[in-house]
This record gives structure tokens, sequence and C-alpha cells, in this order.
């Protein structure tokens, strides 16, 4: 292992020195320098498999002397040693990059070659995990941006080609089941905006009115079905208006609540019961959305909501992920969601969505 | 009655061809750039009435050139084209005195509905 050793102390050059020529395991190619100011070009020439590092130098102080190592070598791992005592600024050190510390006077020759190695391999699973990352966020950039314009492109000429005249009766069925096709591809792909949107955690809750965003994904979704399904949605609410404390995504939640109802539903005439009351703690509003639909069994039940079966590869439910984005939104309110029957013990004769919304 | 001229300035082919089409029904002259340098020096030649502005390109953004264009012409009616944004990103647009911001997918009735009111306006 090729090492940067930065150490002004000269008792502790030849202490570290020491140890690391008589390790049994390993050898050690060590470079060693007095100052930040060495070291720096050090690492811009050469290349080198880890960095140990005193906090106290000459040329740099505590966390700025880390920085510094990390801006000029951001992918060696490096370990810090800290003054007697301060494990302190040994974990304030780790939270700011570094990969390990060791205390002055506790180190031994065994405990400073695991502490390398380890570091070696911990830098090595934090860069996966970065590349990891990237790659998702380059994944997801070519799907709301790049896939989203063409899709954009397709939507448009679909939609002048159905207005044509000359097109047959057969031929605009076509048309028409490319569109809803190519449409279904348009809310995918909004929801996995969505998804990262909430996992980013910038949620900036507000107080939203309950009443007029149900009112708007009501008609939202009868206008959705107009051609194809008969859609009733009574609502059963307090006379109070209903401000929860959430954000422009609630309109997602409910409207995906209400497609899901309507769309997993063999009845002539697709039946939904809203209905909301405030709970006796004061804190909480519970809400239902009761359907006639065709149920969910006891064993699919909290699979309903959960991404990571759907990211194992399990695809073929066609519910695509507008569920596990209702359970995040719901949650990142601090609210709870679950599935229960509409008629205790007897999933086929509807579901109902139960939702726990905070008070605004 | 002088012809009404809106310019696009979008580096996507497909978003140019689209909304050159739809300007058109509407009874607009598109007039299109594939970058923000160029669209500027378009905008200042041609006087839109509207001008249409895809949010991220190559070189200069639509957002820098959004406000490259208030500053130059206060009353210039700019539409932000935008695909699936934060809602930081948001923020920045409405910070910089767009006039509206359209969503892709969008549709003739969302279009129609903008061009209304700003002709309006």
């Amino acid at each position: 292992m090729k090492l940067l050793f930065l150490e002004d102390n000269p008792g502790d050059v030849r202490l570290i020195l020491l140890m690391l020529q008589e390790a049994p395991s390993k050898r050690f190619e060590i470079h060693h320098v007095k100052r930040l100011s060495e070291a720096l070009p050090r690492l811009q020439e050469e290349s080198f498999d880890a960095i140990l590092s005193d906090l106290g130098l000459p040329d740099s102080q505590g966390l700025d002397t880390l920085i510094a190592l990390r801006e000029q070598a951001p992918f060696l791992p490096i370990v810090v040693l800290t003054g007697n005592d301060d494990e302190a600024m040994g974990v304030a050190a780790v939270q700011a990059g570094a990969q390990d510390y060791l205390v002055k006077g506790n180190i031994t020759t065994d405990l400073l070659v695991k502490s390398l190695n380890f570091a070696v391999e911990r830098k090595r699973g934090e860069q996966t995990i970065l590349e990891e990352r990237n790659r998702a966020a380059f994944f997801k950039d070519l799907l709301v941006h790049d896939i989203n314009n063409i899709n954009h492109g397709l939507l448009f000429h679909l939609k002048r080609l159905l207005k044509d005249d000359t097109l047959g009766e057969k031929q605009k069925e076509g048309v028409s089941t490319c569109l809803s096709l190519v449409e279904k591809i348009a809310q995918l792909i909004t929801n996995v905006h969505l998804l990262s949107e909430i996992d980013k955690g910038d949620l900036n809750l507000e107080a939203v009115d309950f009443k007029s965003v149900l009112n708007a994904c009501v008609e939202k979704v009868k206008q959705m079905f107009i051609q194809s399904k008969e859609v009733e949605i009574h609502q059963h609410l307090p006379e109070e208006p209903i401000f929860i404390r959430g954000n422009y995504l609630l309109d997602t939640v409910v409207t995906n609540i209400l497609i899901n109802a309507v769309k997993y539903n063999r009845q002539p005439v697709a039946t939904i019961w809203v209905e909301a009351h405030a709970l006796e703690d004061g804190r909480y509003y519970k809400v239902e959305f009761k359907d006639n639909g065709i149920g969910i069994p006891d064993s699919a039940k909290s699979a309903m909501f959960r991404k990571s079966e759907r990211f194992n590869g399990d695809t073929s439910s066609g519910l695509g992920i507008g569920l596990t984005l209702v359970k995040k939104v719901v949650e990142g309110y601090g609210g709870k969601i679950w599935l229960e029957d509409r008629v205790k013990g007897d999933f086929t004769q509807g579901s109902n969505f139960v939702l726990l919304l905070p008070k605004a | 009655m002088a012809e009404k001229t809106a310019l696009v300035v979008d580096d996507s082919e497909i978003n140019r061809n689209i909304l050159s089409l739809y300007l058109e029904l509407y009874g607009y002259r598109a007039v299109c750039e594939d970058d923000g340098l160029k669209g500027f020096e378009t905008f200042k030649s041609i006087h839109p009435q509207l001008t249409f502005l895809d949010v991220v390109m190559p070189g200069i953004s639509g957002i820098e050139l959004l406000k490259k264009i208030k500053e130059y012409d206060p009353q210039a009616k700019v539409i932000m084209v935008t695909s699936h944004i934060s809602q930081n990103t948001l923020k920045q647009i409405k910070e910089a005195q767009a006039d509206w911001v359209l969503q892709k997918p969008f549709d003739e009735a969302k279009l129609e509905e903008i061009i209304q009111r700003i002709e309006s306006a």
C-alpha cells in the first residue's frame, strides 16, 4: 500500500513508521511529509492508495486539513490522527468525509493496519454507492426529460391523427389504443418524477383544503372515464372545512386512489364513497375511500404499497407505481395509509383505502 | 393587421416542430432557434408577441435567457416550456418573472388557454 503520511511531530513520526515497518501481514511504501503545503503537490503529481494524516500541522489545523486533502484527492481513503483524548475531533472528521480516525496514544500496529485496510474498503464502498446513485439519476433524467420529450411528440401527433376525418373507424380505433398507451407512459413518467422529488425529502408542508382538492380530483377522474365507464362518487364529509398538513401532492394521492377504484371494477357503475371525520385525539382526519371494485385478498393487501417488491422484478401486476407514490406522500405528511375490505371479511365486495391525514 | 410572430427556443427538434404546428393553428408565424444565445439575438431582431423557452438547454439555460429577455423588454410575454421539474426550479422560474409555465406533455386546450389569457391581458 502506497501511503502518504502527514505528521510534523518527530516522536509520532518515528512511532508510526516503526509500527508500519513491523506490520507482518502487509507491506507499506510510506511517503512522509511535514506540512499540508508539501502534501498537496505530491497528491497532484503522484498516485497513492491512502492518506494517513495528523489534523494539526504547522500550516493547517483541524478539519481544514481534512477538507484540503479531500479537495485535492476526492477518491483517496483518509485516516486521521487526533490528539490524545480528542475522540470528538475524530468523529467530526469521519462525518466530514474521513474513513476512520485513530487517537494518538492508543495506537497499536494491529489497530493501525486494520484501520488503513478498512479505510480502503470503506472508500471503495462509498464510491460504488455514489456511482450507483449517479447512474440512477442519469436514468431518471433520461426518462423525465428525453423520453418525456419523445412521448410528448407521440401524444401530439396521435391526437392530431385522431381528428383526421379521412380515417376509417378501424384506423381510429387503432390510433385511440395507441393514444391510451402513450398516456400511460406519460403517467408513469410523472410518477417516477414525483417519487424522486419525495425521495429528496423537501416536502414544504402547508395547510391544504382537502375538500377542494377532492372536488377537483372527482371532476378530473369522472372526465377521464367519461367514454369508458360510468362513475358515481358519493361524499360524506363533515360540514366544517377540512384543512390538512400537506402540499401539492395531495392531488396525486386522491387521484391515484380514485383511478384505482374505477379501473379495477367490474360493476356496471363504479361507485366510490368518500367519508371523513376528525379523530378524537384532535391530531388527524380519518379519510376513507370505499369502492365496489374487485377487491384485494388479505394475502395481497400489504404488498399493494410495497415498492421494493416491484423493484425486484415483479412488474406484472399493471398497477404502475401509483400506490407506492401514494404511500410515500402520506407518510411524508406524517400520516398513515392502509387497506381494508369495504365489507369486513368479504374482499370481493370491494376495498376501503383508509388514510390518517394530520390536521393543519 | 400585422402578422403575429412567436419565437420558440428549444434544443429539441421534436418540440420545436410541435410548437410551430400548434402556433400556426392560432395564427402565429413561429421562428425557431435551437440555442439560447441565438434565441436572444433573434428576440431582439423580430420582437415576437410570444416567446416560448425550453428550460434545460445546452449553453445558456432557459431561465438565464428569460432573465435577459425580461431585462431587455419587461413587457415581453414569455412562456417557459418544461419537462418534469423540481419545486425549486419552478420557484426560480417564477422569481424570474415568467408569464406562464407549460409542462410537457401539454395538449392543445392548455396552449389555447395560455394564448387567450396572454392576448386578452
